[in-house]
């Protein structure tokens, strides 16, 4: 089924929309999930609740790629899930490799600052789109689905090392686009 | 800001990259262009692998065939050829013979066996023992030349086993005359004498037999007679014969005993 029928089935409020949804992005939320949480009951529970956020958020969402939209929906679920656990054992330390690597662009203190993070987005997709595509999806892949270095590499055909060291020349790179952007860090 | 704003802000990129990127989470990636590469190399070798695997077979089977039908089919052609061959070679090989033998006859030709042959009907058997043991194809080739070479001997010899002349003999006093004109002796010594009855064959009624020196002195032959001296030999009247080896004379021994 296409996504734009799938959506047609949330507008209408058809119940099948939901096991539509699953059939045909399940597994990739689960996996986006799992990356994050890496526990089994927190990845139903974070999956569960994308499909509700799905239907709470249409009608008035019209998503014309339904994959990126429950990406993005799980992800928050998960990284929620995630803090409010605030469990190195859990996340399988990507998610905690994952913001170690992140402090090195943000800095470890937590600012007063209200950070919009709607524009915060913003600007980094400006920086992505100044990115080759395999840069991109490195970046992308690390820290939007948390995926470990070894997945990265066996995708890429790429070794690790090569992997770690791109992702560092990319912070590094972020960084400088951020602070350009006046963003004190 | 810190590290767990800026990924919650991540969240909310672009949704193109977060679709460009979502490529099988945790499996090869199939968008990406190496990955690409590797996999058309992957599915490249593996068609190659499939094709060496399907032609694999065919040659061993045709390498099976041309090693066991092809020396077959050689041996059978051999076989064959040499079958063929082995008549003109074997008439190829009489006649060499054949010219071997017909060496002493530089103009020996088949015109030429018919009136030889025909000449000594009886001869080919003893020539053939004689010259050589030869082949059964190059026999009768052998036999012409024999009886060629028999026609110029005198077929009255002694030594040849012909047919035996009588020949005239008058008995008186116990002295025997035998009449050899046109006999040709060549060693009377040698000779040897056997008398019989003229009405029973030789090897039945023999009377006396022995050397033929002990009824002549003579050793060569003069002139046309042959005289022995019977007078110790007691013979009753009436026709005897002496066989002296290739010729036999008769006589008869007059009516009154003479002992």
């Amino acid at each position: 089924m296409q996504d734009c029928e799938i959506v047609d089935l949330y507008w209408a409020r058809s119940e099948n929309a939901i096991s539509e949804t699953d059939g045909k992005y399940g597994r990739y939320c689960r996996k986006i999930a799992m990356n994050i949480v890496a526990n089994n009951e927190d990845c139903e529970e974070c999956v569960n609740d994308t499909y509700l956020s799905a239907w709470d958020s249409m009608p008035e969402e019209r998503p014309n790629l339904l994959a990126p939209f429950l990406a993005a929906i799980v992800r928050n679920h998960s990284l929620d899930l995630y803090r409010k656990n605030h469990s190195l054992k859990r996340g399988a330390g990507q998610t905690a490799l994952a913001l170690d690597e992140l402090t090195e662009v943000a800095g470890g203190a937590d600012t007063e600052d209200a950070v919009d993070e709607i524009l915060l987005a913003r600007h980094i997709n400006t920086f992505l789109d100044r990115l080759d595509k395999q840069s991109r999806q490195i970046f992308v892949r690390r820290y939007f689905y948390i995926d470990s270095l070894s997945d990265i590499a066996d995708a890429h055909s790429m070794s690790e090392s090569a992997v770690k060291s791109q992702l560092f020349r990319l912070r590094q790179k972020l960084k400088e686009f951020l602070e350009k952007e006046g963003y004190e860090l | 800001m810190n590290a767990d704003r800026l990924l919650s802000a991540i969240s909310n990129i672009d949704s193109r990259y977060i679709d460009e990127a979502a490529y099988e989470l945790g499996a090869k990636a199939v968008s990406d262009k190496s990955v690409d590469e590797k996999i058309v190399s992957i599915h490249k070798k593996q068609r190659i692998r499939k094709m060496i695997l399907i032609a694999l077979p065919s040659v061993a089977a045709i390498l099976l065939i041309v090693s066991v039908a092809l020396p077959a089919l050689l041996r059978l052609g051999k076989s064959n050829a040499a079958a063929t061959a082995e008549a003109p070679a074997a008439a190829s090989e009489a006649a060499s013979e054949a010219a071997a033998e017909a060496t002493e006859e530089p103009s020996y030709d088949a015109d030429a066996e018919a009136p030889a042959y025909e000449a000594e009907p009886s001869a080919p058997a003893y020539e053939a023992e004689v010259e050589s043991p030869a082949v059964e194809a190059a026999g009768e080739a052998t036999e012409s030349a024999d009886e060629s070479r028999r026609d110029d001997k005198t077929s009255q010899s002694l030594n040849a086993d012909t047919s035996v002349p009588m020949l005239s003999a008058k008995y008186t006093d116990g002295i025997l005359t035998i009449n050899i004109q046109g006999i040709e002796i060549a060693d009377l010594s040698d000779l040897r004498y056997t008398i019989s009855r003229a009405d029973t064959p030789s090897h039945e009624g023999v009377i006396a037999e022995g050397p033929l020196s002990d009824l002549t002195d003579q050793t060569n032959i003069t002139g046309d007679e042959l005289i022995l001296d019977l007078s110790d030999i007691s013979l009753d009247p009436g026709d005897h014969c002496i066989d002296l080896g290739s010729f036999t004379a008769e006589f008869t021994v007059p009516g009154s005993s003479n002992y």
